[in-house]
């Protein structure tokens, strides 16, 4: 996930970038981005992807410290660049790992062997590694996956390290939401045995790492020799988030805002994005508590609760939910207004602080979108692949023989992999499935099925059905079932339910099977994992997999 | 009688063998709780012990003092004979309700909280305090046969001095938790069969427990008659017998007068299957005790008798298996049938009861035939006037 | 002045985030389930599960509806329990909690037969077993808090507060929505009042819920044990009386009185 980018939406250098400039010119985020499509106002938009130069330059800073110069361009050439052929993502990891392109596997927190697509193969390819390492705090499938049912442990070569990691109750540190929100939190508790936090992990072995390629004059071995990583034996979680606020290194102090970041040199950030979470007054911003809602309407921002990203801006692009005068669509639910008697936006932190477009000078009539160069939203997708207007497709398994909608039946941009990824045939499994999430576990299930509480209210693994289907294939309420796809079998309960109904496509009636996908063969509760019947098929422009539907059978077990 | 006792026949040696076989059930209860030996569960908390035990138990002990007041109160000396044996039967009954509490009783280590915890309004409570005090009062009514045996005469003397006070005492105790026991009932209205819910329901196990009581007396003494050889006259189980016909009929009046005021008639033809327990509980304990008791015939045979008698102790049994477990709904879901240690519980009490009056009958001057012939001369000089 | 809580089948998700809320603060033991073909579980209340959602798939005027219900104690204005016990264990608290003292109890369960709901659980493999039931957080309330459930409950499907306020609320409720609810606001009349209030779309017996009079179950009981104290005495009465009247005719009609009396001494 997120394999495109570095800290704060900058993109992942790929070969052909010589340069900053030549990263930034290719990449859009520069104050000349071409505007597509042409003929809108450049004008028109602050183009804040214009100030992307400082924020790279703040970015290498932090990592590289006194070795990133103005000479080296700041040591840009020792970022890792992708080859843009490559997939980087789970599924392109997963299909490399099996041919051999990745020897070692560090997997912090996740579970690959039940979360990704296509479990089977999953599995098979963590087998494929020289050696693998897993920081979790539950013994997980993937940790286990050498002793697997069905699998001998003598025939896997993989070398498999277990790291012990505190959770989040047992270590300091931020919480980020999907609201933006970085929260912060403190230890209640002491990790058990030898578990410690996945930080002080990482310093460790980055300590140990610098002390190993201290000697090293290969070049390979100047980004690690020059990387700033000055924490010590004790890494703290303070220093990091103060770290990635950045400083101003002329004065040594805290950066108040990116805007005060520089491109030359004097300015750090690890994620010019979070640049005023730690501020020389108020100190660390996202341990605010504060419950009293500032806003001058008591919408419920509740402002002064943790920090938000960019700028404590509760809700972006607000500029959008004013007029031209700087006056809210609705005024009910005002997220910010101008108050042109003193000429001051009030409510929440404004999308840039320039006053609305009827009261800005000519040149700074900047529209809402401010990190578009045009300033406008899309619905134009021109940087999408299979753009620019959406398509609706067939899935790469379907019980239909053609696309209802268009001409063309699946999207000729998907990623499918190639290992174990067998396409089943609608003859052969009729149904279609579906894979989802109950309230009562969470992903991969490590950290619910371990839950007394959790496991009685959810015990095993179970699909849904409709009456209709059930009938069909003689299965009552709570039988086990066997729901099979052309790349493998699990058994769950069948629950069976009329929230579930059979639906009528192109004058045919399809059945649908719900699964659920939070069990494995580790922990608590075991069961069979739900992605063992999903194929390794991604979408077209992040390669987020197609866990929603597939093609699959069921009988009694 | 010091003869008798060496001996050791085979009816004891069999009974001795129920009850050191019972004895597992109640260890592993102690040990593991109540669910570890019972079917019992959430839907089901009371069963065979309650029904058996509890309700039927304290009924069929009705002979204590319906006799005690017979022969004390009302002055029917000549039934002096088998009251001595009701009320050992009756104070056994009650010990073995107390014993199957124990068991029952999920703290039993705690039974005594009933006497410092008052609730004026639970029928049990009053449950509770009567069957003490009266397993109390029945000791001190039953002592005199101990202190006889033992030649204590003081205390013999004092006992003799407050009977009277005991006796009405024991009634009063006896009128109050036999109803009670009905009471404790009147707490389910949506859960027990509108054939057997009644506000009434105290009054019915009263009466009830009123016509088994001289049941139990006839049943009870053919049996000792039977084992022990104490003879007693025709004539007092005859007049026993005479009287219950007048109970029972109390008794079917006010069943079917509440009934039809409740006008629940119909639900004895339409309550299907449950109606069948009840229709047999008026026919077998009811009805046709009446016919029989009523008959000369049947009142001169002590075979006849015998056998009138059981099926008045039948239909109270049925009875109050059904209020207190078959006509109670359980709550959903549930299905209840008593596990074998269940049986094992119930079975041993019973069998060390057995063993208990075994024992009294021979080494107390229980009936008093052997104590006092005087007294049984006495006794039948007192019919005749 | 009684506290309430106010359940709307309406707004809960069937999350269940009060089961587990119940567990924690209550320390309850997790049970072992399985999964039997339904969501719910565990399949009843316990002694280590004080409250539950129960599930039904009900049709309702043709309409499909996924219905969820709480299970607890009701904490009845008239609790059975409470007056079943016979050594007061379970009381009634004015705040409204029926609470339970296991340093009174003595475990005759009485209270679990007694109740309409079906609510007290016994502790069946534990050799010093207590009833253990909803307590109503009654430890909470006293420390001004609300009860854990209705704490977590994300939606508002549980709201607490004066009883007679959440009756008020309730019918504004059904006033706004008839069309979204039945109008029978259960517990604010069965068996006298219950603590618990429930608001649901479909009628409350498709749900499981007992159909129930306004009279509380006890009323029988309680008329009967009134008339204990007047019964005691006039038994008391009649049985003197009878034996003095019958001695008086006795001595009259009889010569050998002394004879008898020796012959009493000497039993």
């Amino acid at each position: 996930m997120l394999a495109h980018i570095l800290p704060g939406y900058l993109n992942i250098p790929v070969e052909s970038d010589a340069d900053i400039e030549a990263y930034l010119k290719r990449t859009g985020k520069h104050p000349d981005a071409t505007i597509i499509p042409q003929g809108l106002a450049g004008d028109s938009s602050s183009n804040w992807w214009g100030n992307a130069r400082k924020y790279i330059v703040s970015l290498l800073k932090a990592w590289y410290g006194n070795a990133a110069t103005g000479d080296n361009d700041f040591c840009f050439n020792y970022l890792p660049k992708v080859d843009p052929k490559i997939n980087y993502t789970h599924i392109g990891m997963i299909e490399a790992m099996n041919h051999g392109k990745i020897k070692g596997l560090w997997v912090w927190g996740q579970n690959p062997a039940v979360g990704g697509p296509n479990s089977n193969g999953a599995r098979a390819a963590l087998g494929k590694l020289d050696w693998l390492m897993v920081a979790d705090i539950w013994m997980n499938e993937t940790a286990e996956f050498w002793k697997r049912p069905g699998v001998n442990p003598s025939e896997i070569k993989t070398e498999v390290f277990i790291l012990p990691v505190a959770c989040s109750y047992e270590k300091e540190g931020s919480i980020s939401n999907s609201g933006r929100w970085a929260q912060w939190r403190y230890k209640a508790v002491e990790p058990p045995g030898e578990a410690m936090p996945d930080l002080e992990i990482m310093n460790l072995v980055m300590l140990k790492l610098k002390e190993l390629y201290a000697a090293d004059s290969r070049p390979q071995a100047k980004p690690i020799i020059d990387l700033n990583w000055n924490y010590g034996e004790h890494i703290t979680a303070d220093a990091v988030a103060r770290e990635v606020n950045g400083y101003d290194l002329t004065t040594g102090k805290l950066v108040a805002s990116f805007a005060a970041l520089k491109d030359d040199g004097t300015t750090t950030s690890g994620n010019w994005l979070y640049c005023n979470q730690y501020s020389e007054e108020e100190g660390n911003k996202c341990a605010r508590r504060g419950t009293v809602d500032s806003h001058p309407r008591q919408i419920g921002l509740y402002s002064n609760w943790s920090w938000c990203w960019p700028l404590n801006r509760r809700i972006i692009y607000n500029r959008a939910s004013v007029d031209l005068d700087g006056m809210p669509w609705d005024n009910d639910h005002p997220v910010i207004l101008y108050n042109t008697a003193v000429k001051k936006w009030e409510g929440d932190v404004p999308d840039g602080g320039w006053p609305p477009i009827n009261q800005a000078e000519k040149g700074a009539k900047y529209l809402p979108f401010i990190m578009k160069p045009e300033g406008l939203s899309r619905l134009w997708g021109y940087d999408l692949v299979e753009g620019p207007v959406p398509e609706v497709y067939e899935p790469w398994e379907s019980p239909l023989d053609r696309n209802l909608m268009s001409g063309t039946k699946n999207n000729p941009c998907a990623f499918i992999g190639a290992f174990m990824n067998e396409q089943g045939e609608p003859d052969q499994y009729p149904c279609v499935g579906t894979t989802y999430r109950c309230t009562e576990h969470w992903q991969t299930g490590i950290m619910t099925r371990n839950l007394p509480w959790l496991v009685e209210l959810v015990p095993d693994m179970y699909v849904e059905m409709s009456e209709e289907l059930a009938a069909e294939r003689g299965i009552e309420r709570g039988d086990k079932v066997i729901v099979s796809t052309a790349r493998g079998d699990i058994k769950a309960v069948a629950v069976v339910t009329r929230r579930f109904q059979p639906l009528i496509v192109d004058g045919k009636t399809i059945h649908q099977i719900g699964v659920l996908w939070h069990w494995g063969y580790s922990g608590m509760a075991k069961g069979d994992s739900g992605n063992i019947l999903t194929p390794h098929v991604g979408d077209a422009n992040t390669t987020i997999p197609e866990y929603k539907t597939f093609l699959c059978n069921v009988r009694r077990a | 009688m010091i003869q008798r006792i060496r001996s050791f026949p085979i009816g004891t040696t069999i009974i001795t063998a129920i009850v050191i076989a019972c004895l597992p059930a109640f260890v592993i209860r102690y040990m593991y709780g109540l669910g570890a030996i019972s079917n019992l569960s959430d839907g089901r908390p009371w069963g065979l012990w309650i029904s058996f035990d509890l309700y039927c138990g304290v009924a069929l002990a009705a002979g204590g003092f319906t006799l005690a007041a017979v022969v004390y109160i009302f002055g029917r000396e000549k039934y002096h004979p088998v009251a001595r044996p009701a009320i050992l039967t009756a104070f056994l009954g009650y010990q073995l309700v107390i014993l199957a509490l124990l068991v029952d009783l999920g703290q039993p280590w705690y039974i005594w909280h009933a006497i410092i915890y008052w609730n004026w309004h639970s029928p049990l409570f009053e449950v509770a305090i009567c069957v003490m005090t009266y397993t109390a009062v029945l000791a001190l009514e039953f002592s005199p046969a101990i202190f006889e045996r033992l030649h204590w005469n003081v205390p013999l003397r004092i006992i003799r001095a407050i009977q009277i006070p005991l006796v009405i005492a024991g009634v009063v105790l006896s009128t109050l938790h036999q109803s009670s026991l009905g009471s404790m009932l009147l707490m389910m209205p949506t859960n027990l069969s509108p054939l057997w819910y009644t506000p009434i329901l105290p009054l019915l196990f009263l009466t009830s427990a009123i016509a088994v009581g001289p049941a139990m007396v006839i049943f009870e003494s053919t049996i000792s008659s039977r084992v022990f050889g104490h003879r007693i006259g025709q004539d007092v189980m005859a007049g026993i017998g005479r009287a219950i016909p007048y109970i029972l009929g109390i008794y079917l009046l006010l069943k079917l007068v509440d009934l039809t005021a409740r006008g629940n008639m119909g639900l004895v033809f339409t309550e299907y299957p449950l109606n069948l327990l009840w229709w047999a509980e008026i026919i077998i304990g009811v009805v046709a005790p009446i016919v029989l008791f009523s008959l000369p015939s049947v009142r001169q045979s002590s075979r006849k008798l015998f056998w009138s008698a059981v099926l008045v102790i039948v239909g109270l049994v049925l009875n109050r298996f059904d209020v207190s477990m078959i006509a109670l709904a359980p709550r959903p879901g549930t299905i209840y049938f008593p596990s074998l240690m269940e049986f094992a519980i119930s079975i041993g009490l019973v069998a060390d009861a057995l063993l208990v009056i075994i024992l009294a009958h021979r080494l107390l001057p229980i009936a008093e035939n052997h104590a006092s012939a005087e007294g049984q001369e006495l006794a039948q000089g007192q019919e005749a006037t | 002045m009684s506290k309430g809580v106010l359940y709307d089948a309406n707004k809960c998700i069937g999350c269940r985030a009060c089961q587990v809320a119940c567990k924690q603060w209550n320390q309850l033991p997790a049970e072992a389930t399985t999964n039997t073909g339904t969501l719910e579980n565990p399949p009843k209340l316990s002694a280590s599960t004080f409250t539950k959602i129960h599930f039904t798939e009900a049709e309702d005027n043709g309409k499909f509806q996924f219905v969820f219900t709480k299970l607890q104690c009701m904490h009845c204005e008239h609790p059975a329990c409470a007056t079943a016990c016979p050594v007061a264990a379970l009381q009634k608290t004015k705040e409204g909690p029926v609470i339970y003292d296991d340093n009174r109890c003595f475990g005759c369960r009485y209270c679990q037969v007694a109740c309409p709901f079906g609510i007290p659980n016994f502790e069946w493999d534990k050799p010093m077993p207590w009833i253990r039931k909803c307590t109503f957080c009654a430890d909470r309330l006293g420390g001004g808090l609300e009860p854990a459930c209705v704490k977590t409950c994300p939606t508002g499907a549980l709201e607490f507060g004066e009883r007679d306020d959440l009756i008020v609320i309730a019918k504004e409720r059904i006033a706004a929505s008839p069309d979204k609810y039945v109008d029978h606001i259960y517990g604010e009349k069965e068996v006298g009042g219950l603590s618990w209030l429930y608001l649901s779309p479909v009628p409350f017996e498709e749900l499981g819920f007992p159909t129930l009079g306004t009279e509380p179950v006890t009323v029988n009981a309680e008329r009967a044990m009134g008339a204990v104290p007047p019964v005691l005495v006039a038994v008391a009465a009649i049985m003197t009386g009878v034996y003095l009247v019958i001695q008086r005719r006795q001595k009259m009609s009889q010569t050998k009185e002394n004879d008898k009396n020796k012959v009493e001494v000497t039993k």
